[in-house]
């Protein structure tokens, strides 16, 4: 039953910030700034042109391909214009610029799907569409296209894994959403499961949730098909083929996605936005975003609209400390450092961390000193030190014989590194390397 | 505000455990081992300890300092070196020694290869080998507690020197000098730090419990070791004894918890640390049992240090997802095993150079093996027959009957023969350049009063001192001086024997051996009941007879 995953760090947690604050629902800003890459894959192609009237609900962009995603009107109002805006990833992207007439007039199309019975041939492919559809995707962060991820697991999967482990430390997104709507979170879920032809699904939660085991627990009464597992809390747990090994045992081999050993995870919010979307008809416009860390003055659990500047968020949380170091998108072990607080929260923006130095302890003069803690750390069985190591000389060989791409970036190694060698950036960097050498 | 916001590659938060802190862990730890140390040693342990610690900080940032280099002292790496190498010698060596060692450490083995993480070898121990170069003053190991109640004397001229427990275990004996409980809480003569196993193994299980070291390197180290005194016990010793003499006297705690482990010269791998550790542990049993030096934890860790890099290479952990599938018996099929080997054979072929080392190496250790298995024998002939020749030389008889006598008492004598109206003796002073094996024979005859303990003869067995200057020893004329004597002494020291021309220490060293004959001489014939003078007593009568 023990079979947790490799490796693994226990970082301080901090998410008794926010783990009892409601989440507050935050008002849509007068200007949303709405990128059309908010998912992994093709951007999607823009359907509006500045001066044109939308409404909430309404698709902004037309998914581009198997592997890519609609992008929905967060609110309703007037395309100001579509041009390149900051993105939260650094770079230049085009976005759609929205004046919010402040009305939210839904669109036409939103409206509740009638799901045919469970035991209809159909049923799969009308929740695929329905996620197609809602533009919903990994709501984790990753955001991987939800209906590709189903697509593929249906009549392969045996087992479906809904990861509520939330990992990271400070966010508690997930663990709001699972308390204040259980109900709506499990509709999700069977939902999910009745689409892969599965009978049961499995719950995996991290022991530090426990007002949400207890709250899960309550509601699965009597139930049999969904179980709750609940796992010691470790970093990073909520990793996909982590969660598998902790679940299931089961190893994802290199190159292979879950499905190849029979799972399928999703994650807890994009359980419930399966459930707004079939019930409500609601696509993904707005999510939970944990504005949170040492540097914010009140930190809060706030609902926000796809678009709203990161600013608004912080100013509704009572804005930023003096003496912030960093402020973040996504927890603070994987995600993105950010420069402008004008960047949008978009569909991957499970929180918003403010840092101080004491916490990111970066350091210039940082050497290796070979004590192999990164080694023991890594839950992919990597060798970190010697990938840094051959990165550095440009050892391109040697970083494939260390199997580099296998590293999913979780900067287990980076934390735990005495020296402060920053480790995971030279990852990046080894794995662009790699790209332009095989092109 | 914003635009003091910083931008870098996740991730954002960092363990408070840094390369300081650990170093800080390891210096905690090892503050058990200094005490004992203190308690065994006396304020000078504590002293040379400090010393070495500073010296250490000194050259790190001196030379650092001189190559204009971001300097690190603060990072403890270099107190942890300095505490080390203290341990790892006698309390009796000179200060200027052990800064040498110092230098040694930080500047040739550290720094010239880029400081910290860059070292191919432990800098404490590598530097211990250096120190070799003195091999006398690093084996001056003192009685436990020599210092009596003169506890801040921060000389050692008091010190009487004993033989370590490890020097009668790779004889096959059972220490004289030390029981099993005087192991354990270090009561025993040895390295400073090295003496105490209870104070050692507290300061091992800090450093495990605080997760600074991994168990593996220990646990493989130690096993391996303890598998191989288990079942291959050296001479007459049982086999518990064998056991457990080798695993809690020498510097084997101390090497397996403090020096195997450091982070920059051990494999990072899990297997390899295993392999790593089984390595340590072979080669200090075999050096151990065979090598002509009673302790084999420096040179093994060395060795293993220098071979790290490949194990770890050879010795990768599994990819995550890949293989490790256990194949049912049933399912071992001809074509299987054939499949195996093929992919052995082509895993030989992608590492021909490890492999062609390997062979040249084995068939290097195998012609020197050989060439030893067909020397040996000649050679100790040589020796004998050399050895009675002296022995006629020194003092003629129809007998030399080989006996007994107190070594830890005597300890430049190496062999005691009684012959026909007296005795010779072979002592092994430390001359120039090593010892320098001679004969004394001693007149013994009670009839003959003027005789009566006086030198007979002195020959020269063996030597490695200089030519022309101290290998004059050998001169027969030189030798002549001391027949008749009862206690000899240079001339500049108020004696009757003229120094050799340039060669002093030479001259010393064989008027040391000489006396030290004299003295054992005496006490064998105090023991059966003769003339009843004492070493002082004679050298007394000696003086006033002039």
């Amino acid at each position: 039953m023990n079979n947790l995953f490799y490796g693994g760090i226990h970082p301080f947690d901090g998410k008794e910030l926010t783990r009892y604050s409601p989440v507050k629902i935050l008002p849509p800003p007068e200007r949303l700034i709405v990128p059309f890459q908010m998912h992994i894959g093709a951007q999607a192609k823009p359907q509006v042109s500045p001066g044109e009237e939308v409404r909430l609900g309404q698709i902004l962009g037309e998914i581009n391909g198997a592997v890519s995603s609609y992008v929905h009107s967060p609110v309703s109002g007037k395309v100001a214009a579509v041009e390149e805006r900051l993105h939260p990833n650094g770079r230049m992207e085009l976005s759609v610029v929205i004046d919010n007439d402040g009305l939210d007039t839904p669109h036409e199309s939103v409206c509740p799907t009638e799901l045919p019975d469970p035991s209809d041939a159909g049923y799969s492919a009308a929740v695929v569409e329905v996620m197609r559809n809602a533009g919903i995707v990994g709501m984790g962060g990753a955001a991987f296209p939800g209906h590709f991820k189903l697509q593929s697991g249906i009549g392969k999967a045996d087992t479906l894994i809904i990861n509520a482990a939330e990992c990271e430390p400070y966010i508690t997104s997930d663990h709001r959403t699972l308390l204040e709507v259980p109900d709506e979170v499990l509709f999700g879920v069977r939902t999910l499961t009745r689409a892969l032809r599965l009978d049961s699904a499995i719950i995996a939660i991290e022991e530090n949730k426990d007002d949400a085991i207890k709250v899960l627990e309550a509601e699965l009464r009597g139930a049999s098909d969904i179980k709750l597992r609940v796992l010691p809390t470790r970093y990073p747990q909520g990793a996909e083929k982590q969660l598998i090994q902790s679940v299931t045992g089961r190893l994802v081999p290199p190159g292979k996605l879950p499905a190849d050993v029979g799972c399928v995870v999703f994650n807890v919010y994009t359980a419930w936005s399966v459930w707004r979307a079939v019930c409500r008809g609601i696509p993904v416009i707005e999510r939970v975003v944990t504005v949170s860390g040492p540097a914010v003055e009140s930190p809060k659990n706030l609902l926000a609209r796809m678009g709203t500047p990161v600013r608004n968020a912080i100013e509704e949380a009572g804005g930023l400390k003096a003496g912030v170091r960093k402020v973040l998108l996504g927890g603070p072990m994987m995600g993105n450092a950010i420069y402008n607080l004008d960047v949008p929260v978009i569909k991957g923006t499970n929180a918003i961390i403010a840092l101080f130095p004491y916490q990111t302890r970066e350091k210039d003069d940082n050497k290796c000193i070979h004590c192999g803690r990164c080694v023991s750390v890594c839950p992919m069985r990597l060798q970190p030190l010697y990938m840094y190591q051959n990165e550095r000389a440009d050892n391109l060989d040697a970083l494939r014989r260390l199997n580099l791409n296998d590293c999913m970036e979780c900067g287990s190694c980076t934390y735990i590194c005495p020296g402060r060698v920053n480790l995971v950036q030279a990852f990046r960097s080894g794995k662009a390397k790699l790209r332009a050498a095989t092109q | 505000m914003q635009n003091k916001l910083l931008v870098t590659s996740s991730p954002h938060l960092r363990t408070r455990n840094d390369t300081a802190q650990l170093m800080r862990d390891v210096i905690v730890a090892l503050i058990p081992a200094l005490i004992a140390a203190v308690w065994v040693f006396g304020f000078r342990a504590l002293l040379l300890t400090l010393i070495s610690a500073g010296a250490c900080v000194f050259f790190e940032w001196g030379f650092r300092k001189l190559l204009k280099r971001s300097n690190d002292i603060t990072d403890f790496s270099a107190v942890v070196t300095g505490i080390l190498l203290a341990f790892c010698v006698p309390v009796t060596l000179p200060v200027w020694m052990l800064v040498a060692g110092d230098f040694f450490a930080i500047v040739l083995v550290k720094q010239l290869f880029g400081g910290i993480g860059k070292n191919f070898m432990n800098p404490a121990l590598a530097a211990r080998a250096f120190l070799f170069s003195w091999p006398q003053s690093m084996n001056n190991w003192t009685e436990p507690r020599w210092y009596h109640s003169n506890f801040f004397t921060p000389g050692t001229a008091d010190a009487t020197t004993i033989a370590t427990p490890l020097a009668f275990i790779g004889q096959g004996n059972l220490p004289e000098n030390a029981s099993i409980f005087d192991a354990v809480i270090g009561n025993i003569g040895g390295s400073m730090g090295e003496v105490s196993a209870v104070a050692l193994l507290i300061g091992a299980g800090y450093l495990l419990w605080r997760r600074v070291i991994d168990w593996r390197i220990p646990a493989s180290y130690l096993g391996t070791v303890a598998a191989i005194t288990l079942l291959l016990p050296l001479g007459g010793l049982t086999r518990t004894d064998s056991l457990f003499w080798n695993l809690f006297s020498g510097g084997l705690i101390l090497g397996a918890f403090f020096m195997a482990v450091d982070y920059t010269t051990c494999p990072v791998n899990p297997t390899a640390k295993i392999v790593y550790g089984v390595g340590c542990g072979v080669i200090t049993a075999a050096i151990r049992a065979k090598g002509g030096y009673p302790e084999g934890v420096t040179y093994a860790i060395l060795v293993m240090n220098a071979v790290s890099p490949l194990i770890d290479r050879y010795f990768p952990r599994k990819r995550f997802g890949e293989g490790g599938k256990r194949i049912p018996l049933r399912n071992i099929t001809p074509d299987l095993l054939i499949g195996l080997l093929k992919k052995g054979l082509s895993a030989v072929r992608k590492n021909r150079m490890v492999v062609v080392l390997a062979i040249i190496c084995a068939a290097a250790a195998i012609a020197l093996g050989a060439v030893n298995s067909v020397t040996e024998k000649p050679i100790s002939d040589n020796l004998r027959d050399k050895s009675e020749a002296a022995m006629r030389e020194v003092f003629a008889s129809s007998y030399y009957d080989e006996i007994e006598f107190d070594a830890a008492r005597h300890p430049l004598v190496t062999r005691f023969y009684e012959a026909d109206g007296g005795y010779v003796a072979e002592v092994a002073p430390n001359g120039f350049n090593g010892a320098v094996t001679l004969m004394v024979g001693i007149c013994a005859d009670e009839g003959n009063q003027d005789k009566y303990l006086t030198i007979s003869g002195v020959a020269v067995v063996s030597h490695s001192e200089t030519s022309g200057l101290g290998a004059e020893a050998q001169n027969p004329d030189w030798l002549a001086q001391f027949v008749g004597n009862r206690h000899s002494e240079l001339s500049k020291d108020g004696g009757s024997i003229d120094a050799l021309t340039g060669a002093t220490i030479t001259s010393r060293a064989v008027v040391s051996g000489v006396n030290a004959a004299i003295a054992l001489v005496t006490d064998a014939e105090n023991i059966s009941g003769a003339a009843s003078a004492t070493e002082d007593q004679l050298a007394k009568e000696d003086v006033y007879a002039k």
